[in-house]
């Protein structure tokens, strides 16, 4: 197989609005998208959609993100018992990620992204 | 000048961090200005990180996803907000609580969970309210937070103790057990359960359990197998050879709490002598032990039996029996509590249409009118299954006649609109044997 034919990744983002979601058990949307490293920053990758949950609930959640054959998810805080399930159904979870979702994807697409990660801006009077 | 004014931030900031419940100072966007030590330990974030965050990252609470009471509308807002200008509320003169006069709510206390850093839901009372100047301006918002995981605790084992938790039942027979288990429970009296095959003897001995001031202590149940005796001897009293570590028993392991035993009947007459000495004195010599050893626990025990018949048919000695049955509890057969039956279609097709994740709404009226007419020889566990295996294959929001087990099919009979059950086994059993009969009758 040639090496430009790795297949390519998905992600899933916990959606609250256009950030991720602070909670797991209470997102009502998602974004699945592939990891694309040159998507500009703060863009969302070509070919991403948005999936609306028919039901708040972790284990309907648990049940697509193991359907939908994504490698990473990437949420806020999340119960230990999803997250060591999806652990053991060997996808990765990034957890305790603050702030918008474009620049959550531009992160994880450039290998940046780790658990606890805060994209907010600053605060100012860091700044001054 | 009021006392306000003679404290700037720090002082202020200094007395929420000594505060034993959990504070955190909000600018009226929603993003946190101070978090106090308390809540640091609470929701597992570092006070000086979580500056100027928004509070739905912090806290994550239900109403934080839901949709936030403050009505900060801090969502699609970047950058992290810092103290109003001015350099803190000291400087802006008296702080005021209470009602508000700015474009955000007046405040709020309610109940809800927050997730922490740790990965653990905690339940809490979140009060929520505004601080403003002396001209009415808003400064900040205050969230206090109470960790409500005790009192949940405490809420639970109340529940259950007024026999809500997993025993229920709505009849006369049955709220008369009910109401014995609040003045049993406390006490370390044995006690006798009796009942038929599935009404609920093992979860009455719990909730006798659970009720009591032992339930933090362990709650053995003994299942009595066919076994060689001395092995069952083994089993319930231990056993101590030199040289190897002594082996703890069912009485050892429920030392301090109960000891359920399911099947008095099928104990042996030897172990039932040496229960005896057990319930006299207090204490157990294990197999090959030489010196007794003390137990505290309280004894339930269990049979399906009518209790006389045990003694008349002598499957237990008089002296064991008359110890035992100290408390006796009678769990009536479920076609003699036919007013439960309603209830406890309701209450199962609701706890298997959320494990299935499945809108069944009920029972038509043809499929009610079987399951009412059943003699339920099972009991509660039967009609649990029946709804069990209803639930797993209806397709439709009522669970018609056509998705009730097969056997309860083969019984329907009688005119179309009121299908009627036999009521009898012996009925049951002549019917079920003979479908040909039943059949060449339908054909007239």
């Amino acid at each position: 197989m040639p090496l430009n034919a790795v297949e390519t990744r998905y992600a899933l983002v916990t959606l609250c609005n256009d950030e991720v979601s602070p909670r797991f058990d209470l997102t009502a949307e998602v974004l699945i998208s592939p990891l694309l490293p040159d998507t500009p920053p703060g863009k969302l990758p070509d070919g991403h959609r948005h999936l609306v949950l028919a039901h708040i609930s972790g284990e309907e959640l648990c049940d697509l993100i193991t359907r939908s054959g994504v490698s990473v998810v990437i949420c806020g805080g999340i119960e230990e018992d999803y997250f060591h399930y999806l652990r053991w159904k060997r996808i990765e979870v990034i957890s305790e990620v603050m702030g918008p979702v474009a620049d959550t994807l531009s992160r994880l697409a450039g290998g940046e992204l780790k658990s606890g990660d805060c994209l907010f801006e600053p605060a100012r009077e860091e700044e001054s | 000048m009021s006392p306000a004014r003679r404290f700037g931030l720090a002082d202020i900031l200094h007395v929420l961090d000594a505060l034993p419940v959990g504070v955190m100072m909000l600018s009226p966007q929603g993003r946190v200005l101070h978090m106090n030590r308390a809540l640091g330990v609470l929701t597992g974030f570092d006070p000086g990180h979580a500056r100027g965050l928004p509070c739905r990252h912090v806290l994550r609470g239900q109403p934080c996803v839901a949709g936030c009471l403050m009505g900060c509308g801090a969502f699609g807002l970047s950058g992290r907000e810092t103290w109003p200008e001015g350099g803190g509320p000291a400087a802006s003169g008296a702080l005021l609580p209470g009602k508000g006069k700015s474009d955000g709510a007046d405040g709020f206390t309610l109940e809800t969970d927050i997730l922490t850093r740790k990965k653990r839901k905690v339940p809490v009372r979140l009060t929520n309210f505004p601080v403003f100047d002396g001209t009415g301006k808003e400064l900040f918002r205050l969230d206090v937070l109470e960790d409500l995981t005790e009192v949940k605790r405490l809420e639970q084992r109340l529940h259950q103790s007024r026999g809500h938790g997993r025993f229920i039942g709505k009849s006369v027979a049955m709220e008369r057990v009910t109401n014995l288990i609040a003045s049993v429970a406390p006490t370390v009296a044995p006690v006798l359960i009796s009942g038929e095959t599935g009404t609920g003897k093992d979860i009455l001995a719990e909730t006798l359990h659970h009720a009591s001031q032992r339930s933090r202590e362990p709650f053995v149940r003994l299942s009595i197998s066919p076994l060689p005796e001395e092995l069952l001897v083994a089993d319930l009293f231990g056993q101590s050879s030199p040289g190897l570590p002594d082996k703890a028993g069912s009485l050892q392991q429920a030392a301090g709490g109960t000891l359920y035993i399911s099947e008095i009947a099928d104990i042996p007459k030897e172990i039932q002598s040496r229960l005896i000495g057990v319930l006299d004195e207090g204490a157990i010599l294990p197999v090959g032990g030489t010196r007794p050893v003390a137990v505290n626990l309280r004894l339930i025990t269990a049979t399906s039996h009518e209790p006389g018949t045990l003694l008349e048919q002598g499957m237990i000695t008089p002296e064991l029996f008359h110890r035992l049955n100290v408390v006796h509890l009678q769990l009536p057969p479920l076609r003699e509590r036919r007013e439960d039956i309603d209830f406890l279609l309701q209450h199962f097709l609701d706890v298997y249409a959320a494990r299935f994740q499945k809108d069944l709404k009920g029972f038509s009226a043809e499929a009610r009118a079987l399951l009412a007419a059943y003699d339920y020889p099972g009991n509660v566990r039967e009609l649990k299954n029946i709804v069990e295996y209803s639930a797993m294959v209806c397709g439709e929001p009522l669970i018609g006649i056509e998705s009730l087990p097969g056997h309860l099919g083969l019984l329907k009979g009688g005119d179309a609109g009121h299908p009627r059950l036999p009521r009898t086994g012996h009925e049951r059993k002549k019917k079920l044997s003979d479908p040909a009969k039943s059949k060449s009758r339908e054909r007239k």
